[in-house]
């Protein structure tokens, strides 16, 4: 049976196109056709709004040149990934992609979350010559984009053709635009509609928690219930905020022999220790500290008590780098020239991004401490960021996550020493 | 003698034409690999590596793939049904269309025009040339298979029949775009959609030409060549209808932890595993055909073509499946290892299959022997150095490649900044340009090889046309 029907099937081309023309279209029905007809095919972020018209021709730049041959535009969601580029890609950024253009391959960065991260001048320049940015970087030039000015009548027909709404008044704005003006435009706009998370030159969770305090039965050092969740409170803010440690204390009334009350107080400081440390919160954190009174003051009841109490290590003295010392310096000089010399100048005096040498910081004539130089490094001055009550205006990327503290101490101890010359 | 004529002018134009197309295929390719570690090897605006690229790929796919599959195909077809074509005259029209077309499809790549989709760049205009020249070669195919002299249809038929069908709909759906201009167009599908639609056709694409044409070029031409039945007739019926069946599911394994729905990513990845199966059905018929006999390795130059395409061919489906899977995906995906997966595919299997199925049917058609076996052997050993070097080179790029981006300091944050992984791929790129030199040699000795064979066979007695 089976038999006859192979010899009639491979004997009989138009069944066999029909059969060959079935098996074909399962597939492409399953994962293709039918999810184009659901919902999840079309998502939408609330934010996205259509391509303006210099975008658009910005868009068709990056398509003519095959920027895409390079350049993804899609983060995983990979934790390393989502620390060098930024949040990872939703379904609901490109609704107005025709095509998308996420690419396959990454012989230049992602570009996913280009837009914003640095000023138009930085993209300008760098389109002209990207050597000068990066002097080992295989990018093309792309100067040339320069002479060549866009037409506004063929962007009106692209505009139309996507059925994106524009106004005769941007489509005259064209006229003395150039295909660079669009292409940065472009750049600008890509990744804008997925909402930056707030950053503060501060720590995320700015107010520093009140001390909790535990108060413990006469003779015993069990960790009672109810004070539990004051504990779970501050372990929280901990987890949160990564430069913060906890410091607890033990005491005891003033009833019993010191050294039994040294021991009590010891063992519940002890217990309160075993709620961090079940919450998570590594040794390294948690710092024990033996009061130089042991009986607490105040009434016997709030003496018989243990104080855990936040403690935020500043940046610099997180690490044990010396800001003098001239190897840093060095170290430093060198990393400031492959990242920052681009946009402050090879000697700090300023040229896409401000001045580093004349004290004057965030739009204030007045100098700030390096705990404040560190954290607008570590966070880019990404707009309504505030440092040392400074708001930021934007412009400049953080390299949080791209550099590692040393690094940045290495680059602020550099910057000091020119400032100091 | 037969009482009828094979068309050989049309096969062997289809074929010096895709020669010719290889060579521009290949020398750009070798150039856009110098830029990749050399940015003053750009020549704006047309010569840039953004507009170069897709003249390589396009014209390797197209010129060199696809030209050389219409003129084997028509070869096969004539043969396996015992008469010439349906219409010999369009066929002629074909070769002269496909030769304009690939001409103007590359200068409109030169020129930027590009709708960015990959292996589906040419704008509209040129979609709709691919679409009537796709047509011409169905009419033919179907129509002299339908008024075949042969009842039973080879299994070289089925897999061409698959191809004309399956690329004709995958061509078509993905190309569907919204013109906004006389060379400018938009895709029709948007954004995540837009992503899915590509890469079911990016794949097949790659499926139905790359596979299937090629496989039917295997099936005909290795019995062919050394005078052995193919080993299993029942191994070939399971390893074709699954095969064209899994293959249309898996096109979301190049879009594997991006925004398109995960359930979409996970059925692609199970079917690409699935494909192992098919794709060995063949390599296995393949190896146990010619283990009836393992001294044709030595004895008939040919064979080894075969043998190490086949191998590659498999080689690269364990390779393809096991990228897909999630665990290496993000290691390896963006990274320089998928275009040495690519090239153990195109220059290990398609390259040799093709050349060793050329070096079958020129002397054939000249009724003469090739000029010289020696010459093939050396083409032989220069691409299979060249193209292992190129792949395995890219591999280790891409396994580096992916380690780096992901590094970390003790602290958390990353180790490298993106420039410091770049320049780690330079003397990759390098030894890469010099493998692609090794390759493009043994093509020479090949083109060299081919052209005095038509020299000899002219010389000895006027071609039948």
């Amino acid at each position: 049976m089976a038999s006859e029907f192979h010899k009639k099937l491979h004997n009989s081309p138009i069944l066999f196109a029909l059969l060959a023309t079935v098996a074909i279209l399962v597939g492409t029905i399953v994962t293709m056709f039918y999810p184009m007809m659901t919902e999840q095919m079309h998502p939408k972020l609330e934010n996205l709004k259509p391509y303006t018209a210099l975008q658009l021709a910005g868009r068709d730049v990056y398509q003519r040149e095959g920027c895409n041959n390079c350049h993804t535009q899609t983060v995983r969601p990979l934790k390393t990934e989502v620390m060098r580029y930024g949040e990872y890609s939703k379904a609901g950024e490109f609704a107005y992609d025709h095509p998308f253009l996420w690419g396959s391959k990454r012989t230049g960065p992602d570009l996913a979350r280009i837009g914003g991260k640095y000023p138009d001048m930085w993209h300008y320049r760098h389109f002209e010559n990207p050597q000068a940015f990066f002097a080992q970087s295989n990018m093309p030039k792309y100067g040339w984009i320069k002479d060549n000015k866009l037409d506004p009548s063929d962007v009106e027909a692209h505009m139309k053709a996507l059925d994106f709404p524009y106004t005769p008044q941007e489509i005259a704005d064209l006229n003395n635009k150039t295909e660079m003006d669009a292409l940065v435009a472009y750049m600008q706009v890509i990744g804008a509609a997925v909402t930056k998370k707030p950053i503060t030159g501060e720590s995320a969770a700015a107010v520093t928690p009140e001390p909790v305090k535990v108060l413990f039965a006469v003779g015993k050092y069990d960790m009672p219930e109810e004070a539990k969740k004051g504990l779970a409170g501050l372990a929280e803010y901990m987890k949160q905020a990564a430069g913060a440690g906890v410091v607890i204390s033990g005491y005891t009334d003033k009833t019993g022999s010191a050294a039994a009350n040294e021991e009590l107080a010891k063992n519940r400081a002890k217990s309160v220790r075993e709620v961090f440390r079940s919450a998570g919160i590594s040794d390294d954190r948690i710092v024990m500290k033996k009061p130089e009174v042991i009986t607490g003051s105040g009434t016997d009841v709030d003496a018989r008590r243990v104080e855990a109490r936040i403690e935020m290590k500043s940046p610099a003295a997180a690490t044990s780098i010396n800001l003098s010392d001239a190897k840093v310096i060095a170290d430093g000089r060198v990393l400031y020239k492959d990242n920052c010399a681009s946009c402050h100048g090879a000697e700090g005096k300023g040229d896409i991004g401000p001045s580093l040498v004349d004290r004057e910081f965030l739009y204030n004539k007045s100098d700030v401490p390096d705990d404040v130089y560190f954290s607008v490094i570590d966070k880019g001055t990404s707009e309504g960021a505030v440092f040392a009550g400074r708001k930021a205006k934007g412009g400049m990327p953080g390299y949080n996550g791209q550099l590692d503290k040393n690094k940045i101490w290495s680059i602020v101890a550099y910057i000091r020493s020119i400032q100091s010359k | 003698m037969a009482d009828y004529q094979y068309d050989n002018q049309t096969v062997k134009g289809f074929i010096v034409s895709s020669i010719f197309w290889g060579v521009v295929g290949i020398v750009i390719g070798l150039w856009i690999s110098i830029q990749m570690w050399n940015p003053s090897w750009n020549i704006p605006p047309y010569f840039t590596f953004g507009r170069l690229r897709v003249v390589h790929t396009n014209g390797l796919a197209f010129g060199l793939g696809i030209g050389s599959i219409f003129g084997l195909a028509y070869y096969i077809v004539m043969r396996l049904t015992k008469r010439p074509l349906l219409l010999p005259r369009l066929a002629r029209y074909h070769l002269y269309l496909f030769n304009i077309a690939i001409t103007l499809a590359a200068l409109s790549l030169f020129l930027g025009m590009n709708q960015s989709n990959e292996y589906a760049e040419l704008e509209w205009p040129f979609d709709i040339v691919v679409v009537i020249l796709w047509v011409m070669f169905a009419i033919n195919i179907f129509g002299t298979i339908l008024k075949r002299k042969e009842e039973q249809m080879y299994i070289s038929l089925w897999y061409l029949i698959a191809t004309v069908i399956a690329v004709a709909v995958l061509y078509i759906v993905n190309n569907l775009s919204i013109p906004a201009g006389l060379f400018k167009s938009y895709h029709l599908f948007a954004g995540v959609n837009s992503a899915n639609v590509e890469w079911w056709y990016g794949h097949n694409a790659v499926g139905f030409i790359f596979t299937t044409p090629i496989l039917a070029m295997f099936y005909y031409f290795l019995p062919k060549s050394t005078g052995i039945p193919i080993y299993s007739h029942r191994l070939s019926i399971i390893a074709f209808w699954s095969l064209v069946f899994a293959y249309l599911w898996t096109g979301a394994h190049h879009l594997v932890y991006t925004p398109l729905p995960d359930w979409i990513q996970t059925l692609g990845i199970a079917f690409t595993m699935f494909l192992i199966a098919p794709s060995w059905g063949s390599v296995v018929n393949g190896y146990y055909t010619v283990g009836e006999d393992w001294t044709k390795m030595r004895t008939n130059y040919l064979t080894k073509f075969f043998i190490l395409g086949i191998t590659f061919y498999g080689l690269q489906t364990i390779q393809g499946p096991t990228q897909g899977l999630r665990v290496v995906s993000q290691l390896i995906h963006y990274t320089d290892w998928v275009p040495g997966h690519v090239h153990m595919g195109t220059m290990g299997w398609v390259t040799m299959t093709v050349a060793a199925s050329v070096y079958y049917v020129i002397p054939k058609i000249y009724n003469t022997e090739i000029y010289s076996i020696k010459i093939a052997n050396t083409h032989f050993w220069f691409v299979l150095i060249g193209q292992l070097m190129f792949s395995i080179t890219m591999w280790i790029t891409g396994i580096q490649q992916g380690a780096l981006w992901k590094a970390v300091n003790p602290d958390g944050s990353l180790k490298y900044t993106f420039m410091e992984t770049l320049v780690r791929n330079y003397p990759y790129w390098q030894m890469r340009t010099v493998a692609g030199l090794i390759f493009t040699v043994g093509m020479l000795f090949f083109i060299y090889n081919i052209y005095m064979t038509i020299r000899k066979g002219k010389s000895l007695a006027p071609a039948r046309t």
